[in-house]
C-alpha cells in the first residue's frame, strides 16, 4: 500500500474512529474510573475508595438480592422464551402450508408485543392486572378462580414479570426462528422420512433441532442479552418494588445513580454488569458455535 | 402561546429599562403545575416588567427534577430559581446549590405570612434554604357509599384509629373485590401517623434515629392492625389510586394533593370526602411532615439573585397563593391567604374538602424530614421495604427496632 | 416393484400423466428425461415421498401406494446427497438403521449403559455400518463430518446409507450431478459393480443419457409426464419409438429431414414421411444423395462437426473423424447414408415406421 493510499484510507476510517472513541470508549472509560470512587452527581467532592463499591454489591443483602432477582428473571425468561418461540415458529411454519393467510396473521399478532412500545404496554399490562380492577382477576374471580396481587405480592411479582418478558420477546424469537426453518433444506427432511422417522417427534430431533443449531444459538444470545437488562417492565410496573422484591440488576443501577445518585456505585453496578455480560456472550459464542457449526 | 407574545411584548417596552433581567425557572409534574406556572410567571411579569422569566421544559417529577438539577449544575447550565420536592430540597443544600435567603427575609416574616411552621419547610440548621410554596399533609379520603353500606355514616364517623379499622373491617367484609382501608408502606405516610403520635424520626440535630419510640411503635401497628383486622392487602400505590376512585376501596390514606384528582376520578359515582387525620398525642406535640414544593435560588449572581427573591417573594405571597390554591388544589403556605377570607373564602364555600384539609395543614404542618447523607434516599426504599412486612405480619415493634438498627448503620449513626 | 396408471398433479399442472413402470428385482432401471419431465417426481411417488393423485404404487403384488417410505424399506439416494450435517459418517451411515431398530428412548445418549438389549442393538448396527462402509471404502473417515469431506466421499457416503438397511429396491436421483467428469466415470463403475454385488432393484433417475446408458439394463425414456419408449439402451439409440426419442437419446441431435425430394433422395418414403439420419451416419460420399453447402466446421479432437444447409434450407449436421481435413467454409459437398442407418417416422404422429434397407 502506497502513502496516498494510507492517507486516504484514514481519512474515510478517521471520523467515525474518532466519534466512536470519543461517544463510546471515553464515557465507558469514565465509569471505569467512577466505579472506584464515592462520587455523587453534583457533589462537589469525589473520593477513591477502592473495590469498595464493588464490595457493597456482592456484599450487601439488597445487592445480592437485585443480583438473585436478575438470574431468577433470565431463567425462566430464557428457555421459556426460546422454548415458546421455537413452538410457535414450529406450529405457524406448518400452518403456513394448509392455511397462508391465517398463518399471517397469527405472525403479525405474536410480533405485535415486540412492534409496540413496552412502556405503553406497561400500562396496558397494570390496568389488565390490577387486583380488583383488572381483567384477569375480574375473571378469575367470576371463574370462582383466586384473584391473586400479581404486581404487588413479594412472593408473585418477579413471576408476573417474567411472564410479561416472555410475552414480549416470544414475537421476535418467533421470526428468528422462522427464518431459521426456512432455510432448512426440503430434502433433509425426505431423507428423515426415507430413513425411518416418521413420526414428527423423531424428524424433529434428527433434522429439525440440529439445523436449526445456529439460529437457536443466536436466539439464545439476544434472548439473554435482553433478559439480563430487564428494565422498562420493573421501572413502570412495580419500581423494583414491594420491598425489592422485583429489584433486577439494571433497576438497582438506575436507583442508585438516578434515584439515590450515587454515581459511583451505580458506575460499579455498570461495570459488573458490562463484564458479566461480555463474558456471557462469549461464552456463548466460543464455546457453543464450535458445536452448532458442524465444522 | 400568549405568554410568549406577552414576554415579546415585555421586552420590547423594557428595552429602554436600565436592568433587564431574564430569570430561567425549573419546575416540575406538568400535568399539575403547567397551567398555574404559566399564570404565576405572566403575573409577575405584569407586576416587574424589567424582569422576563423563562420557564425551563418541565420535569416530569420532583425526582427526575432534582436530577435534571444535579446534571445540569455539573454542566454549569443549572436555572436561576427552582420548584422542587419539599423532601428533595435537601439534596441541593448538601452540595451547596441552594442558596441562603436569610438576608432577604424581612424583619418580621410574620407580618407577610411567614409563619414559623411554615419556614420551618425550608430551613435547616438555622438557615433558611427554601420557602414552602405549595403545601399537602396526609388525610383520609373516605367513600361514604361505602360506609353506609357497611352501617356507618359520615356523620358519626370515627376519630380515632380504633373506630376507623372497626369501620374498614366491616367495609371489607362486604364484598369480595372491596377493600376496606389502605395506606402506603412509606416513608412519609409513616412520618405521619409517628408525627400524629408525637413522634420524630430524628432528633433535632439529626444525629441518631428516634422512630424506634413508642410512638414508632404504634405508627408501625397501624400498619399491621390495618392488615390483619381490616384487611389491608398489599397493592401497589398506582392499584389503589385507581380503586379508590373507581369505588372499590373505602377508606385511603393519601396525600392532600391528590384531592381534585381524586374528586375528578369519583365524578357522580360518589360523594368523595376528606377526612382530618386522627391526632393521638396532645396538640403541642404534634406534627404532619409536609409535602408539596418548595422553591429554591440557585444563581450565584447578586444583580440576579436580587430578581430571583423579588419571584420567590411574590410566589410565597396571598396573591399567587391564592393562584396556587385555585389551580392545583394544594394547601397555601402563606398564613395571610388562610386568615383573611377575601382571597379564599369563596373557594372553600365550594369545596369544604379543601377546607379541610388545608385546616389541617395550617394546625400541623412541619417539615418532612430527609435522611442525611448519600444513603438519604435509599433509607427510605429500607423504611419502604420494612413497612410491607408488617403488612404481612412481621411485629411491628421487632420491625421498627431492626428498622432503626439498619437506618443508623445505613446512615453511619453508630 | 411398480407404477400403475399413475398421475400427478399440483393444482392445474399435470407433472405426470398415466404412467406406468414395472422394475423386477435385480434389474437396473434408468429413468432418463430432461429436466422438468416429471421423472424426479415420479421418483418420489415410487418412495413414497409423494402421494399419486391417481393410480397405484405396488409392491410384489401389494398395493403400498398409502405406506410410508420407511414401510416400504426403499432407499434412496438424494441428488444433494442430504447428509445430516450434523452427524458424523458413521451417525449418517447408521440412521435408518437406528431410527427403524431403535425406539426413541433406545436412542437417548447413554440408553445402552442402561439396557442390554439397546447395547446388542447398537453393536449389531455398528458392525453393519462397518461393513458398509469397508464395501465403499469409507472406513477411514467414519468420524468426520459430512462438511469435511470432498464432493465424491459424500456420494460415497449417501450411498452407504440407502445401502446399509439391505432395501428391497435402491432409487438414485442423479447420482453423478454433483461430479467431475473424471469422477464420473469412476463412479459408474462403482455403482455398476455395486449393483452386481447386491443384487439390488435399481431405479436412476437421469437427464444424462451417457450414465442411462452406461449403466441400465433397461432405460425408460420420460417425455413431458409420460413413457415414450421403454427398452434395452441399444434398442432406443438404434430403434427410437418416436421422432421425440430420436432425438433426444444421441451425443448430437438426429437430422430430421421433412417430408420431401431430398429426404425421397435418401428413401423413397421420404416423399410423405420424415427421414432421420444420425449426424455419425451423415457422411461426405462423392456419390451420396444430398448435395448441401458447408456453413461451418468446428474442430473437436476426436470428431469434426460440420453444419450444413441443404438447396431446400434444412440444416443438417454431420460428424466425421478429427483426422478428416477440412474443406474450405461454403465448399459444396456431396452426402450420403447407409440404408440400414435410415430412420423413419410419420410426418403427422411422429411414431416411428419400419423400413427395408
Amino acid at each position: 500500500m502506497n502513502m496516498r493510499e494510507s492517507m486516504s484510507t484514514l481519512l474515510l476510517t478517521g471520523p467515525a474512529a474518532l466519534a466512536l472513541v470519543l461517544c463510546v470508549f471515553l464515557p465507558v472509560a469514565v465509569v471505569f474510573v467512577l466505579a472506584f470512587t464515592n462520587y455523587q452527581i453534583g457533589a462537589p467532592g469525589i473520593g477513591w475508595v477502592g473495590l469498595d463499591n464493588f464490595a457493597q454489591l456482592f456484599g450487601s443483602r439488597m445487592g445480592r438480592n437485585a443480583i438473585l432477582n436478575t438470574l431468577t428473571y433470565v431463567s425462566i425468561v430464557i428457555p421459556a422464551s426460546v422454548g415458546l418461540g421455537l413452538l410457535v415458529a414450529l406450529g405457524l411454519h406448518a400452518l403456513a402450508r394448509s392455511l397462508p393467510r391465517v398463518s399471517e396473521m397469527l405472525k403479525a399478532v405474536y410480533f405485535l408485543p415486540v412492534a409496540a412500545t413496552l412502556v405503553a404496554m406497561a400500562v396496558s399490562w397494570q390496568m389488565l392486572l390490577h387486583p380488583s380492577l383488572g381483567l384477569v382477576n375480574t375473571w378469575s374471580s367470576a371463574l370462582g378462580l383466586p384473584a391473586p396481587l400479581w404486581l404487588s405480592d413479594r412472593g408473585l411479582v418477579l413471576y408476573t414479570l417474567s411472564a410479561i418478558g416472555i410475552w414480549q420477546s416470544v414475537g421476535y424469537n418467533m421470526v428468528l426462528f422462522l427464518a431459521g426453518l426456512a432455510a432448512i433444506q426440503p430434502s433433509l427432511y425426505d431423507a428423515a422420512e426415507v430413513d425411518g422417522a416418521t413420526s414428527g417427534w423423531a424428524r424433529f430431533w434428527l433434522v429439525t433441532w440440529p439445523m436449526l443449531g445456529p439460529t437457536t444459538l443466536f436466539v439464545m444470545v439476544v434472548t439473554a442479552a435482553s433478559a439480563f437488562r430487564v428494565f422498562e417492565t420493573v421501572a413502570t410496573l412495580t419500581k423494583g418494588g414491594p420491598a425489592f422484591a422485583s429489584d433486577t440488576i439494571v433497576y438497582a443501577l438506575y436507583r442508585e445513580g438516578f434515584v439515590y445518585f450515587k454515581a459511583g456505585y451505580a458506575s460499579a453496578i455498570t461495570v459488573v454488569f458490562f463484564l458479566a455480560l461480555l463474558l456471557l456472550t462469549a461464552l456463548q459464542i466460543w464455546v457453543i458455535e464450535r458445536k452448532v457449526h458442524y465444522r | 402561546m400568549n405568554r410568549s407574545i406577552l414576554a415579546l411584548g415585555l421586552a420590547l417596552v423594557a428595552g429602554s429599562a436600565a436592568a433587564d433581567t431574564t430569570l430561567r425557572v425549573h419546575y416540575a409534574i406538568p400535568t399539575i403545575w403547567a397551567d398555574t406556572q404559566a399564570a404565576l410567571a405572566d403575573a409577575f411579569m405584569a407586576a416587574n416588567p424589567d424582569i422576563t422569566i423563562e420557564l425551563d421544559g418541565p420535569a416530569e417529577g420532583y425526582a427526575e427534577g432534582v436530577q435534571r438539577l444535579l446534571r445540569e449544575s455539573v454542566a454549569g447550565t443549572a436555572p436561576d430559581v427552582a420548584w422542587v420536592g419539599l423532601n428533595l430540597w435537601r439534596v441541593l443544600e448538601a452540595r451547596s446549590l441552594a442558596q441562603p435567603l436569610d438576608h432577604f427575609l424581612p424583619e418580621d416574616p410574620e407580618a407577610v405570612g411567614y409563619t414559623g411552621a411554615l419556614l420551618s419547610l425550608g430551613r435547616f440548621e438555622d438557615t433558611q434554604y427554601a420557602l414552602g410554596t405549595s403545601a399537602s399533609t396526609l388525610v383520609a379520603y373516605v367513600n361514604p357509599d361505602l360506609v353506609a353500606r357497611a352501617g356507618g355514616s359520615m356523620e358519626d364517623f370515627p376519630t380515632d384509629y380504633d373506630g376507623i379499622i372497626e369501620l374498614a373491617a366491616k367495609i371489607d367484609a362486604l364484598d369480595a373485590t372491596i377493600e376496606g382501608v389502605w395506606v402506603s408502606p412509606h416513608d412519609w405516610r409513616f412520618q405521619s401517623f409517628l408525627g400524629a403520635h408525637g413522634g420524630r424520626p430524628m432528633t433535632a440535630d439529626e444525629s441518631d434515629i428516634t422512630f424506634d419510640s413508642d410512638a414508632g411503635v404504634a405508627a408501625a401497628t397501624i400498619y399491621g392492625r390495618f392488615a390483619s383486622e381490616a384487611g389491608m392487602s398489599t397493592m401497589s400505590e398506582n392499584d389503589a389510586r385507581q380503586a379508590f376512585p373507581a369505588g372499590t376501596l373505602g377508606i385511603m390514606f393519601e396525600s392532600s394533593s391528590l384531592m381534585a384528582r381524586f374528586a375528578e376520578g369519583a365524578g357522580e359515582r360518589f360523594d368523595m370526602t376528606v377526612v382530618p387525620m386522627p391526632i393521638v398525642a396532645a396538640d403541642e406535640d404534634v406534627y404532619l411532615p409536609t409535602g408539596g414544593s418548595g422553591i429554591v435560588m440557585l444563581t450565584d449572581d447578586a444583580e440576579k439573585q436580587q430578581a430571583a427573591w423579588d419571584y420567590i417573594a411574590f410566589v410565597t405571597s396571598p396573591d399567587a397563593q391564592k393562584i396556587i390554591v385555585e389551580t392545583t388544589g394544594y394547601a397555601p403556605t402563606n398564613a395571610l391567604v388562610v386568615e383573611d377570607d377575601s382571597y379564599l373564602g369563596d373557594f372553600y364555600a365550594q369545596n369544604p374538602n379543601a377546607r379541610v384539609a388545608h385546616a389541617q395543614v395550617a394546625q400541623y404542618a412541619g417539615p418532612w424530614y430527609a435522611y442525611p447523607g448519600a444513603e438519604g434516599v435509599a433509607v427510605t426504599d429500607v423504611i419502604a421495604a420494612d413497612l410491607l412486612k408488617v403488612v404481612e405480619g412481621a411485629d411491628p415493634r421487632e420491625a421498627v427496632e431492626d428498622l432503626a438498627e439498619t437506618t443508623r448503620m445505613m446512615l453511619g449513626f453508630n | 416393484m411398480s407404477l400403475c396408471n399413475v398421475s400427478k398433479r399440483f393444482g392445474d399442472t399435470t407433472v405426470v400423466s398415466d404412467f406406468s413402470l414395472d422394475l423386477f428385482a435385480g434389474e437396473f432401471v434408468a429413468l432418463l428425461g430432461a429436466s422438468g419431465s416429471g421423472k424426479s417426481t415420479t421418483l418420489r411417488m415410487l418412495a413414497g415421498l409423494e402421494r399419486p393423485s391417481s393410480g397405484k404404487v405396488l409392491m410384489d403384488g401389494v398395493d403400498v401406494t398409502d405406506l410410508r417410505p420407511a414401510a416400504r424399506n426403499i432407499a434412496l439416494m438424494f441428488q444433494s446427497y442430504a447428509l445430516y450435517p450434523h452427524l458424523s459418517v458413521r451417525q449418517n451411515i447408521a440412521t435408518p438403521l437406528r431410527q427403524t431398530r431403535l425406539s426413541a428412548a433406545a436412542r437417548l445418549p447413554g440408553a445402552g449403559l442402561l439396557s442390554g438389549q439397546v447395547r446388542k442393538a447398537e453393536s449389531e448396527i455398528n458392525a453393519r455400518t462397518q461393513s458398509v462402509a469397508q464395501m465403499l471404502r469409507l472406513d477411514g473417515l467414519l468420524e468426520r463430518r459430512p462438511g469435511q469431506l470432498s464432493g465424491g466421499q459424500q456420494q460415497r457416503v449417501a450411498l452407504a446409507r440407502a445401502l446399509v438397511r439391505d432395501p428391497s429396491a435402491f432409487l438414485l436421483d442423479e447420482p453423478l450431478s454433483n461430479l467431475d467428469t473424471a469422477l464420473r466415470h469412476s463412479t459408474r463403475e462403482e455403482i455398476r459393480d455395486l449393483h452386481r454385488r447386491t443384487g439390488h432393484a435399481f431405479l436412476l433417475v437421469t437427464h444424462d443419457q451417457t450414465d442411462a446408458l452406461s449403466m441400465a439394463d433397461r432405460i425408460v425414456v420420460m417425455i413431458a409426464g409420460r413413457v415414450a419408449q421403454c427398452a434395452s439402451a441399444a434398442d432406443i439409440y438404434h430403434r427410437p419409438a418416436n421422432r421425440e426419442v430420436a432425438r433426444f437419446i444421441g451425443a448430437h441431435r438426429m437430422n430430421i429431414l421433412p417430408p420431401g425430394v431430398e429426404a425421397a433422395s435418401f428413401h423413397p418414403r421420404g416423399m410423405q414421411d420424415d427421414i432421420g439420419i444420425r449426424p455419425e451416419a451423415l457422411q461426405a460420399d462423392p456419390n451420396g444423395a444430398l448435395l448441401a453447402t458447408l456453413t461451418n466446421a468446428a474442430f473437436h479432437g476426436e470428431e469434426t462437426l460440420l453444419r450444413l444447409r441443404t438447396d431446400a434450407g434444412a440444416e443438417l449436421l454431420a460428424v466425421t473423424e478429427g483426422t478428416a481435413s477440412l474443406p474450405p467454409q461454403g465448399t459444396k459437398m456431396r452426402f450420403g447414408a447407409q440404408a440400414a442407418r435410415l430412420h423413419c417416422f410419420d410426418a403427422a404422429t411422429g411414431l416411428r415406421k419400419e423400413i427395408k434397407a
